[in-house]
């Protein structure tokens, strides 16, 4: 039988203080004694009775109880001997101070690590990444919801790209060799409503094109396209686009807008007042740059003339290189962070940030060349990735890690990025809970979620809401046993010593003072009965 | 044998009698089922045997679960006797002892007289144990309900679930069933084909064929043919089957279904019908290069050859010549129909065709050009294929303007927009001026600051194309203007002409460009800085200089591109042309209207829906997806949108309700890929 020291120290004191009624003379000081002792005990931290060990083993996957108690058990710069593939990564810390020894076992065979988005928008360019262990080559083959089947023969990490075609709930199944598929879901929706503003200082191709590629995604666009000095003419696609883009209620909708070449000097002061307010506000603004100019507050970009007349360039857009060389301006963009390059490593879109919006000037005039030669995914992409780094950024949104392993019992955290007032359901089946953050900073918070039931839990906000396939007890296994054996190995390397000191631990109060006031008490008790 | 004994020796026989009455009702029972079984399945497809089986092996299972719950041994008769001789004193069971076993005297004196009441009693009777009663009962009722459904006639019994395919019967009549499709068809008769017939199913034919589907169906009372537009075609009998006529024109997906008496439909799959259209004739010029300038004094004749080819045959062939005369925007052009002299015939569709153009039949001058371009039909009824080949220039030099000679040689479309913005600062000026006369502006000014804006503007483009520094831009440091002077501009033509992305076309600019171009700059910055200044009417002789200077360069670039197959309308130059209003400009607001832009919306408004139960919103939803996925299916023979348009029919009239996982991944496999979102970075 073991017996903790707070529940011994504890009935030592009620006993203490029973004897002190007994003989009443002496019941001040004694329960003078025997108060303190009560505190000490009950401010012991618990540990199994008997003497503290200087070694200690671990069995493989242990519980986060089972990690605390051996840890406990074993004196400060004791040894604790790790079996198997190891505990869970975020269970070492408890083990700090403590000399680990493990011994690599047999390397886990079959998939090891496997990483991909939650969540993705249709026609999203994403990665599915992983690893094989056991050293030998294997078959990974993957089977989109279209029951399409790609495989790659690999003996290490594995990448496949997938481009959802259609928003909902969809799986994709992996299967390594011939194990057990693996379920990896993914919550697809369709690109966000977007409220655009194009304006024009004269009539071209590119914007047009532009306001019918964000049109086909749902967004409303205004574009204003001046003629003549006087007269201007207002196009609008889809539904609800503001009258007035430039107008003060319109600007705090817009999510973004878009200055063709010339058309800052078509504002007015007031006009471009109000803009520079808006984008301080969040407001994406993207510049289209013909020739040189001076900075303004609307162009924070310091440009320098280069060469003579339009030069060809060769664009680097997402990664990928465009075949077609295609116009751009004789200017080079000096600040901000570049969006998109030329093959030679030249800015050909680059981004500031200004408040809490952002600001994108391009020397790319014409885009839709790209088209024209034949390559127009290079065009959607280049809209992409500049509409991306300028697009006002959502009022508030969920991230969860693409390694994060989702399984019963198996606890994750989220993070919120965005304002952290208000509540946080979690609806899981016909359960519906409210979660309190375990962590919270000015950018947003963290909630630890703790799945109970497999299947699609969602995570909701006002702002958003966050759907995630939780798998059952045996999902993605070989994943799980692959990260503890990697932090194992971590760990025994001495990587963890090197690492964020442990949290600190509960110090003990002595307990002799305690002794002598007991064993003073006692004598002064029995001197007195005498 | 002593009385115990013998007591013992009769419980053990009544037990034993009972386990055989009570198999004997369990195997009537048994018997009984497998007559019902037999009995219901000779009314159905499945026969006599398999029900027959089943009916007995249930009963068995059942009976026997029972028989081991509830034993009957000595002891059980023991018991009975018990229940029903009140003379045993409730002892019989001491007579299942052993006697040789040493007892006490009371309980050897009891059995004793146990032993002898029992075998004074009557014979113990049946057991009355609910199982065998049971047993018997039922093996009755099966049977009687057996002969019933055997005596009853058939019509009579309530109806069971029909099957999809009625079981072949000799006494019952044929199921309805589509029998063999055989597809032929007649090419149109300009073709020159024969009539052929198909060996598969999934057909390509000539555009206009008219084809023909023969169709045998048991059973039918009428067959049609329906494709996935909808379209249904009733099919006529014939001798031994049905006959379906049409003139295709576009391919198709088409399926057979026949109708019985009773209103069933029995479909066919679905299979592609792909139409061949005919092409129109393809030209390529031969001879001569594509722009070609001669002097006045050399021969004005020009030998014009080119291949031309159709993919069937060919009608007629000609050349269009169009002369051209006048200058800038009165240029006046002329066409002139000539005929062509075949060389050779280099296969059934194909003519190398040539023509020897004597420009003077033509009425040239010095300065015009002529455009030739080669014409020719196919022999497609009703309406015959046009082409019409790439044009050739021929210009034949001006010997009047030599001043400019250099300048031409080049016929380029010439970039309107730069220019026209000229004309239109100048017509923005001209209306100023005629406002303020009137008296509509108070105050000239501003206006006068926004026409000088556009000029500044207009300026700053033209300006590098000379070497100017650019305006406005940040001083980047001495280092920076030591770098532009050396990067003097090299002035191109790319600049303001449109290049169709073809380095070729790029041309060096003469020094007599760069020095109109100064000319056209210097008179621009003059009237940028009058009207700046407000001062629209002395503005305007150098905007009307500036535009001088360029038409000066466009003057002897006369553009004429004519795209193949299209004739440009002719250009109203005095209606569109310095009218000083822009009343022709269209609707200065406009809405569009708010359509679906979605790729594939019919796919994946279905997709939406699959999960939702049945209803005619869903239904339509999934019919409006199975046209369209009969449309893809057409277009695209590789995919397997055939058997996911088979899903869907199954989902739809409920034949296959767990077809939805296969739909969904059919229709998922069926959209593109879509294009990467414009949208926020997570």
């Amino acid at each position: 039988m073991t017996i903790s020291p707070p529940l011994a120290w504890t009935l030592v004191g009620i006993l203490a203080i029973l004897f002190a009624w007994w003989e009443r003379g002496t019941a001040h000081r004694l329960a003078a004694a025997a108060l303190p002792l009560l505190l000490a005990a009950m401010a012991w931290p618990p540990h199994r009775s008997g003497r503290a060990a200087s070694t200690a083993t671990l069995p493989d996957s242990a519980s986060r109880a089972t990690v605390e108690a051996v840890a406990a058990s074993v004196i400060p710069g004791g040894t604790i001997t790790v079996t198997g593939d190891g505990i869970h990564p975020d269970y070492w810390e408890l083990l700090a101070g403590r000399r680990v020894l493990w011994s690599d076992p047999e390397r886990p065979a079959g998939l090891v690590a496997l990483a991909w988005p939650r969540r993705a928008l249709v026609g999203q360019t994403l990665a599915i990444r992983g690893a094989v262990g056991g050293g030998d080559s294997q078959s990974v083959h993957l089977v989109s919801p279209a029951g399409q089947r790609d495989s790659v023969r690999t003996d290490s990490a594995f990448s496949f790209v997938v481009i959802p075609r259609a928003s909902g709930l969809w799986h994709w199944i992996l299967a390594v060799g011939g194990g057990l598929p693996d379920t990896l879901s993914i919550d697809v929706r369709e690109p966000p409503h977007l409220v655009v503003a194009i304006i024009a200082a004269q009539p071209d191709f590119a914007l047009p094109a532009l306001a019918r590629r964000l049109e086909a995604q749902g967004a409303s666009v205004t574009l204003r396209t001046r003629l003549t000095a006087t007269q201007w003419r207002t196009e609008r696609f889809g539904p609800d686009a503001p009258d007035d883009p430039l107008g003060d209620d319109a600007l705090a909708t817009l999510d973004l807008l878009v200055l063709g070449d010339g058309a800052e000097q078509l504002l007015g002061a007031s006009d471009r007042r109000r803009v520079r307010t808006a984008v301080e506000e969040g407001l994406g603004l993207l510049q289209l740059l013909g020739s040189a100019r001076a900075t303004s507050d609307l162009m924070p970009f310091r440009l320098r003339a280069a060469g003579a007349g339009e030069e060809r360039v060769a664009a680097v857009v997402s990664g990928q290189s465009a075949r077609t060389t295609i116009p751009a301006s004789p200017v080079r963009i000096d600040d901000g962070t570049e969006v998109v390059t030329d093959s030679g490593g030249v800015a050909l879109a680059s981004v500031v940030t200004l408040g809490r919006g952002r600001i994108a000037t391009t020397r790319v005039l014409a885009p839709s060349r790209w088209t024209l030669a034949g390559e127009p995914e290079v065009e959607a992409r280049w809209w992409a990735a500049l509409g991306g780094a300028t697009l006002r950024a959502p009022v508030g949104r969920w991230a969860v890690s693409d390694s994060a392993l989702l399984r019963l019992d198996e606890p994750v955290r989220v993070r919120w990025v965005g304002d952290t007032t208000g509540p946080t359901l979690l609806r899981e089946g016909t359960t519906i809970d409210t979660l309190a953050w375990v962590a919270a900073d000015s950018l947003g918070g963290e909630v630890r979620l703790w799945p109970r039931e497999p299947g699609w839990l969602t995570l909701v906000r006002e702002a958003d809401s966050l759907r995630l396939w939780v798998g059952g007890v045996g999902a993605i296994a070989g994943v799980e046993r692959g990260r503890r054996h990697r932090a194992a190995a971590a760990a025994a390397a001495g990587e963890l010593a090197s690492g964020p000191p442990a949290a600190p631990r509960p110090v003990p109060l002595p307990r002799w003072p305690f002794g002598l006031l007991l064993l003073g008490s006692a004598a002064v008790a029995w001197r007195r009965r005498e | 044998m002593s009385r115990v004994e013998a007591a013992q020796a009769l419980l053990h026989t009544s037990a034993s009698r009972w386990r055989r009455q009570r198999l004997a009702a369990w195997a009537g029972a048994a018997i009984g089922a497998a007559t019902l079984g037999a009995s219901i399945g000779l009314r159905t497809p499945a026969g006599p045997i398999v029900p027959g089986l089943i009916g007995a092996v249930m009963v068995v299972l059942w009976g026997r679960h029972r028989l081991a719950r509830v034993p009957i041994t000595a002891r059980t008769a023991a018991e009975h006797a018990d229940r029903v001789l009140p003379t045993l004193e409730e002892s019989a069971t001491l007579l299942l002892t052993d006697p040789a076993v040493p007892t006490p005297l009371l309980v050897r004196l009891q059995r004793e007289r146990a032993a002898e009441a029992l075998l004074a009693a009557p014979p113990l009777g049946g057991l009355p144990q609910p199982n065998i009663r049971l047993a018997g009962v039922f093996g009755l009722a099966a049977l009687a309900l057996a002969a019933l459904v055997t005596v009853v006639p058939e019509g009579t019994m309530a109806k069971t679930p029909t099957p999809i395919v009625p079981a072949a019967s000799p006494d019952e009549s044929p199921p309805l069933t589509i029998g063999t499709i055989t597809l032929d068809w007649t090419p149109p008769a300009y073709l020159g084909q024969p009539a052929d017939t198909a060996t598969r199913l999934d057909a390509t034919v000539p555009e206009g064929s008219v084809v023909r589907w023969k169709v045998t169906a048991t059973a039918a009372s009428a067959v049609r043919m329906v494709d996935a537009r909808g379209d249904t075609i009733a099919a006529r009998a014939v001798d031994g089957g049905w006959l379906v006529e049409r003139v295709v024109d576009q391919s198709l997906l088409w399926r057979a279904e026949a109708i019985g008496a009773d209103g069933t439909v029995a479909g066919g799959g679905d299979h592609r019908l792909i139409v061949v259209p005919d092409r129109p004739p393809v030209i390529a010029i031969l001879a001569p290069a594509q722009r070609v300038t001669l002097d006045w004094d050399e021969p004005h004749v020009v030998v014009v050859r080119a291949v031309v080819s159709d993919d069937h045959a060919l009608g007629a062939l000609g050349l269009v010549a169009t002369h051209g005369r006048g200058r800038g925007e009165g240029v006046r052009f002329r066409d002139t129909q000539l005929g062509v002299e075949v060389e050779a015939r280099p296969s059934v569709g194909s003519r190398i065709v040539s023509r020897r153009v004597d420009l003077d039949s033509l009425g040239v001058a010095p300065g015009d050009e002529v455009f030739l371009a080669f014409t020719a039909q196919d022999l497609r009824e009703p309406a015959a294929n046009t082409a019409r080949s790439e044009t050739i220039f021929l210009a034949l030099r001006d010997t009047v303007l030599m001043s400019s000679a250099a300048l031409a040689g080049v016929a380029l479309q010439v970039e309107p927009a730069y220019f026209r913005s000229q004309r239109q600062i100048i017509l923005d000026t001209e209306e100023l001026l005629r406002e303020a006369r009137l008296e509509r502006v108070r105050d000239v000014r501003p206006r006068a600051i926004e026409i000088g804006m556009d000029q500044h503007l207009l300026r700053l483009r033209y300006g590098p194309l000379v070497g100017e520094e650019t305006e406005g831009l940040e001083a980047a440091g001495d280092d920076d203007h030591a770098d532009h002077d050396e990067e003097q501009r090299e002035v191109t033509m790319d600049d303001f002409i449109h290049r169709h992305d073809m380095e070729e076309n790029a041309t060096l600019l003469s020094d007599e460009v760069k020095a109109t171009l100064k000319r056209a700059l210097a008179s621009m910055w003059e009237a940028e800085k009058l009207l700046r200044t407000g001062r629209p009417q002395p503005a305007l002789p150098h905007e009307y200089a500036a535009l001088a200077a360029l038409e000066e360069i466009r003057l002897t670039e006369r553009a004429y591109v004519q795209r193949i197959g299209f004739t440009p309308p002719a250009v109203d130059v005095e209606r569109v042309r310095l009218s000083r209003t822009a009343r022709d400009l269209g609707p200065l607001g406009t809405s569009r209207d708010v359509t679906d832009h979605r790729i594939e919306p019919a796919l994946r408004d279905a997709i939406d829906v699959l999960d939702e139960p049945a209803s005619a919103a869903r239904d339509s939803r999934l019919e409006a997806a199975g046209r369209r996925l009969a449309t893809i299916a057409i277009e695209d023979a590789a995919g397997s949108h055939l058997e996911t348009l088979g899903a869907l029919r199954g989902l739809l009239d409920g034949s296959c309700p767990d077809c939805s996982a296969a739909v969904r991944r059919g229709l998922v496999a069926a959209l593109p890929v879509p294009p990467p979102p414009i949208a926020p970075r997570p």
